[in-house]
C-alpha cells in the first residue's frame, strides 16, 4: 500500500491535524487557515456572553430567571476564576424572590454559560425538553431552571441550597478545543452547599453533536438521577456503590 | 465483565469447537455515557480438528456431533451452562446441511443459554474474514483485503474496505468436491475416486472411478481458474465452455465488482485448503482424503498473478469458528423497557426502514408493503437507518416515536397481532445512539407496550436477529449491556 494512501487513512481516523503537509518551513496556507479559524471559534466561544438570540427563542420562551456571578463580565470571569463560583448576597434574595413558591423540590436545574457560551446555545434546545419530560415521567419534582451567567460548575450548589433541591445539575459549556467548541457536560450533585467538594459530582461529559447528542444525553442524566436519588449519593459514593 | 462464548462450526470436511473468553468494558469510563464494547477476546480452548460425523445416506450425524462435542466440553473442563454467547453454525456444502435444524435441536442442550444456530454463505464468508483476522488488519491498516476461505465444501470470499465488509460471495469449491483414496501417491500416479460431490460431478469431465495425478491437477487447476475469475473477473476471463459450471458453482450473486474501484491490496487466504497451502508439500497420505492438497498446491501458483499479493491467513483452518465464537456477537448500551422477561429473543426478522424527515405517515406505510413484499406473518424488529449523527436532534427522536406510534395504533388487528404488540415487545435497533430517548419518549406515547430500543448495532446485511439476556455489571441498571446477534440465514432455506 502507498504511503500516501495509508497517511489518509489514519488521518481519517482522528480529528487530530496529522498528514497535513508543510510549505517550507510553515504550515501550508489551507492548514494554517483552518487552524486560525478554529482557534477562533474556540476563543468566540469562550469570550462571547449567551447571544440574544438564544435569550429569546429558549431563555424566554421557558420564562427561565438569568443571573450574573460576582465576575460580572466576561474578562472579569476569565481572570477571576473563583468569582465564577458565587452570587453575590443580594442577587440570589433577589433570585429566590422571582422563583415562584413550590413544594419542595428533587432536582434544580443550572444553565451556565461556563468556557462556551456556544455549547449551551448548541446543546440546551434538544437537551432541556427530555429532562423536562423524562423527570415528569418518573414523578421526580423539577424546580424551574436558573440560567446563570458568567458560571462556573460550583455556582449550582449555592443555587441548588437556597431552593432546598436534593440534586444540583449543572449544564455547563467546557473549555474548547480545537476540534470542538461546543462541548457541553453535566454536574449532577448530591445534597449540594457550601461543603460540596469536587468528588461529589457525577459528571456527564462530551455532549455535542459528534459526541453523545443532547438529546441522548437528556435521557441518560435522567436515569443517572434517578439512581442518585435513589441511593443518595453522587460522585465517587456513588461509584463506590457498584 | 467477562463472559464466556462458544463457536461451533460443524463444516462439510471437517467440526470444531473453540471457547473465548470476551471482556465486555459497559463501565462509564472518564465520564461518558456507558459505552459497550467488547474489549478483549481471548481464546481460551480449541478443539483438535475432526471429521464432520456423517449418517450414510451424507447428512450430518446428529449424534455423532453430540458425542464429539461432549468430548469437547471434557477436554476444555466446562460445562455447557456456563457458556452465555456464542454461534453454532453448519457451513459448507447445502446436500450436508439438509437435516441442519434437526442437529442444531439435537445439540442445543450442549450450547449455552443464548448460542444461536444459523447458516447461509454471506454470513460465513464475513465470519471467516473475521475469524481469520483480516477484517481487524483490514480496519487497522486501513488497507483493502479479500478473504477467501476455501473448506471442503464451499469458497467464502468476502472484500472489506475502509474497515467495513463491503461485499461477500460463495462459490461451490472446496477440497471435499472429490474424495480420494488414501493412496500411496508418488508411487503409482493414480488415486481412486471414492465419492464426489455434486460439485465434483461436473467438475470432472468423465466420471471414472479413478483418475491420474495430472487429471486431477487438470480438475484443481479448472477450480483455481473459477475461483480467479470471481476475484478478477476481467484479468482471469473463462473459455466458453466453463460459463456454465461457473454459474452453477456460485451460490450467491456474483461478486462483481471493478477491480480498479476497489484497489485490493492483498488477498489472504484461510479455511482448510487456504491452510494446506502455506503446508510444506509432503509425500505419503494425502491429508483428508480429498483433492484438498492438490487444490492448494495449484492455487499457490495460480494466485500469483492475482493483481495484489496474497498470504495465508494466521487463523487458517480455523478461521470460520473463531469469527463464530468470537466475533458474532455485538453488544449495545441499550434500554429495555418492561421487556426484560420476554428476553431471550430469537430469530426475529429484521424489517429496515430508511427514516424521512419531515413527513408523516411513512413509517406505517413501508412496514406494510415491506411485510407484504416479504410475507412476512410473524413479529419482526425495525431496524432505523439513515440517521446520520450531526442530524440527531429531539425534534427528530419525537417524529420517529410519533411514527412508530401511529404504525403501532393505525396497523389492522391482524397486523398488529402478528407485530410487535400483544407478548412480543415492539423492538426498534439502530447504529446510531439514540436508544435511551427514543425509549424515554415512546414510553410516553406508547402506553402498555412493551420497549426494546437497542442502539450501536450495524445491522449491515442481516436478515434475522437474536436478543439476548441483559447482561448486569455491579448494581447500575444504567451499565446493562445487551448482546445481539445479527444473521442472514435461518436454517429453513
Amino acid at each position: 500500500m502507498k504511503d500516501e494512501k495509508m497517511a489518509s487513512h489514519l488521518a481519517s481516523q482522528t480529528p487530530a491535524r496529522i498528514n497535513v503537509g508543510r510549505a517550507g518551513s510553515r504550515p501550508r496556507t489551507e492548514t494554517w487557515l483552518s487552524f486560525r479559524a478554529d482557534h477562533a471559534g474556540a476563543r468566540d466561544s469562550v469570550l462571547s456572553d449567551l447571544s440574544p438570540e438564544f435569550m429569546q427563542d429558549f431563555v424566554a420562551v421557558y420564562d427561565l430567571p438569568v443571573v450574573t456571578t460576582l465576575a460580572q463580565d466576561r474578562s472579569n470571569f476569565v481572570l477571576n476564576p473563583p468569582q465564577g463560583k458565587k452570587l453575590a448576597p443580594k442577587v440570589l434574595k433577589e433570585l429566590q424572590n422571582k422563583l415562584p413558591s413550590q413544594p419542595p423540590i428533587d432536582v434544580q436545574i443550572v444553565i451556565a454559560d461556563g468556557l462556551s457560551s456556544k455549547a449551551v446555545e448548541a446543546n440546551l434546545p434538544d437537551l432541556y425538553p427530555m429532562l423536562l419530560e423524562g423527570f415528569a415521567q418518573e414523578n421526580i419534582a423539577v424546580g424551574k431552571a436558573v440560567v446563570v451567567k458568567q458560571g462556573r460548575v460550583a455556582v449550582a450548589d449555592q443555587i441548588a441550597h437556597a431552593t432546598g433541591a436534593r440534586v444540583a445539575i449543572n449544564l455547563i459549556g467546557e473549555r474548547p478545543g480545537l476540534s470542538c467548541a461546543q462541548s457541553l457536560s453535566a454536574y449532577i450533585t448530591f445534597n449540594p452547599g457550601p461543603k460540596t467538594i469536587s468528588s461529589d459530582r457525577t459528571v456527564v461529559s462530551n455532549i455535542h453533536s459528534h459526541g453523545t447528542p443532547a438529546v441522548e444525553a437528556g435521557a441518560f442524566i435522567v436515569q443517572c438521577t434517578k439512581r442518585i436519588l435513589a441511593l443518595e449519593a453522587s460522585g465517587v459514593k456513588l461509584q463506590l456503590l457498584g | 465483565m467477562k463472559i464466556l462464548s462458544i463457536g461451533i462450526d460443524i463444516g462439510t470436511t471437517t467440526t470444531h469447537m473453540v471457547l473465548s473468553r470476551l471482556t465486555l468494558d459497559s463501565s462509564p469510563i472518564a465520564s461518558r455515557l456507558p459505552e459497550n464494547t467488547i474489549s478483549q477476546k481471548e481464546i481460551i480452548y480449541r478443539s483438535p480438528v475432526r471429521f464432520t460425523p456423517l449418517t450414510i445416506d451424507g447428512k450430518i450425524d446428529a449424534d455423532g456431533v453430540a458425542q464429539l462435542m461432549q468430548e469437547f466440553y471434557r477436554e476444555a473442563n466446562i460445562t455447557p451452562d456456563m457458556v452465555q454467547t456464542g454461534a453454532l453454525i453448519i457451513t459448507g456444502e447445502s446436500a450436508r446441511r439438509r437435516n441442519a435444524k434437526e442437529v442444531a435441536e439435537r445439540i442445543s442442550g450442549l450450547a449455552g443459554d443464548f448460542v444461536v444456530e444459523s447458516a447461509g454463505a454471506n454470513l460465513e464468508s464475513a465470519l471467516a474474514a473475521r475469524g481469520s483476522g483480516a477484517f481487524s488488519e483490514a480496519r487497522r491498516s486501513g488497507k483493502c483485503l479479500v478473504n477467501i476461505d476455501i473448506g471442503g465444501g464451499t469458497s467464502n470470499v468476502a472484500l472489506i474496505k475502509n474497515g467495513r465488509l463491503l461485499k461477500t460471495a460463495c462459490l461451490n469449491i472446496g477440497g471435499r468436491c472429490i474424495q480420494l483414496k488414501d493412496g500411496a501417491r508418488g508411487q503409482v500416479n493414480t488415486f481412486q475416486i471414492t465419492s464426489t460431490s455434486s460439485a465434483g460431478d461436473k467438475l470432472l469431465n468423465n466420471k471414472n472411478d479413478c483418475a491420474s495425478l495430472h487429471a486431477l491437477e487438470k480438475t484443481a487447476d479448472l477450480m483455481c481458474d473459477l475461483l480467479l475469475h470471481l476475484l478478477e473477473p476481467s484479468k482471469f476471463t473463462l473459455p466458453e465452455q466453463s460459463h456454465e459450471i461457473y454459474r452453477a458453482l456460485l451460490m450467491t450473486d456474483n461478486f462483481c465488482f471493478a477491480e480498479e474501484k476497489f484497489e485490493v491490496d492483498q488477498y489472504w487466504f484461510s479455511g482448510g485448503v487456504g491452510q494446506l497451502m502455506a503446508a510444506p508439500e509432503i509425500g505419503g497420505e494425502i491429508p483428508y482424503g480429498d483433492i484438498g492438497q492438490i487444490l492448494a498446491l495449484r492455487l499457490k501458483e495460480k494466485a500469483k498473478n492475482l493483481s495484489a499479493p496474497y498470504l495465508v491467513a494466521p487463523e487458517a483452518i480455523t478461521a470460520t469458528v473463531i469469527g463464530a465464537g468470537m466475533h458474532s456477537l455485538q453488544v449495545s448500551g441499550s434500554t429495555i423497557e418492561a421487556g426484560e422477561d420476554l428476553l431471550p429473543l430469537k430469530n426475529l426478522p429484521l424489517l429496515k426502514v430508511q427514516v424521512k424527515h419531515n413527513q408523516k405517515n411513512w413509517l406505517a406505510r413501508e412496514v406494510r408493503e415491506q411485510r407484504e413484499a416479504l410475507n412476512l406473518k410473524a413479529a419482526c424488529a425495525l431496524v432505523l437507518e439513515g440517521i446520520e449523527k450531526e442530524e440527531i436532534s429531539y425534534r427528530l427522536i419525537k417524529e420517529l416515536a410519533g411514527e412508530i406510534t401511529d404504525w403501532q395504533e393505525s396497523a389492522p388487528e391482524k397486523e398488529r397481532a402478528a407485530s410487535n404488540i400483544g407478548e412480543t415487545p415492539c423492538v426498534i435497533l439502530s447504529k446510531q445512539d439514540i436508544a435511551m430517548s427514543l425509549s424515554q419518549i415512546l414510553k410516553g406515547m406508547l402506553r402498555n407496550k412493551r420497549i426494546i430500543t437497542v442502539d450501536g448495532i450495524d445491522a449491515g446485511e442481516g436478515d434475522y436477529v437474536d436478543i439476548g439476556k441483559p447482561l448486569h455489571e455491579g448494581k447500575d441498571p444504567n451499565c446493562t449491556a445487551i448482546p445481539v446477534v445479527i444473521k442472514t440465514l435461518l436454517f429453513n432455506i
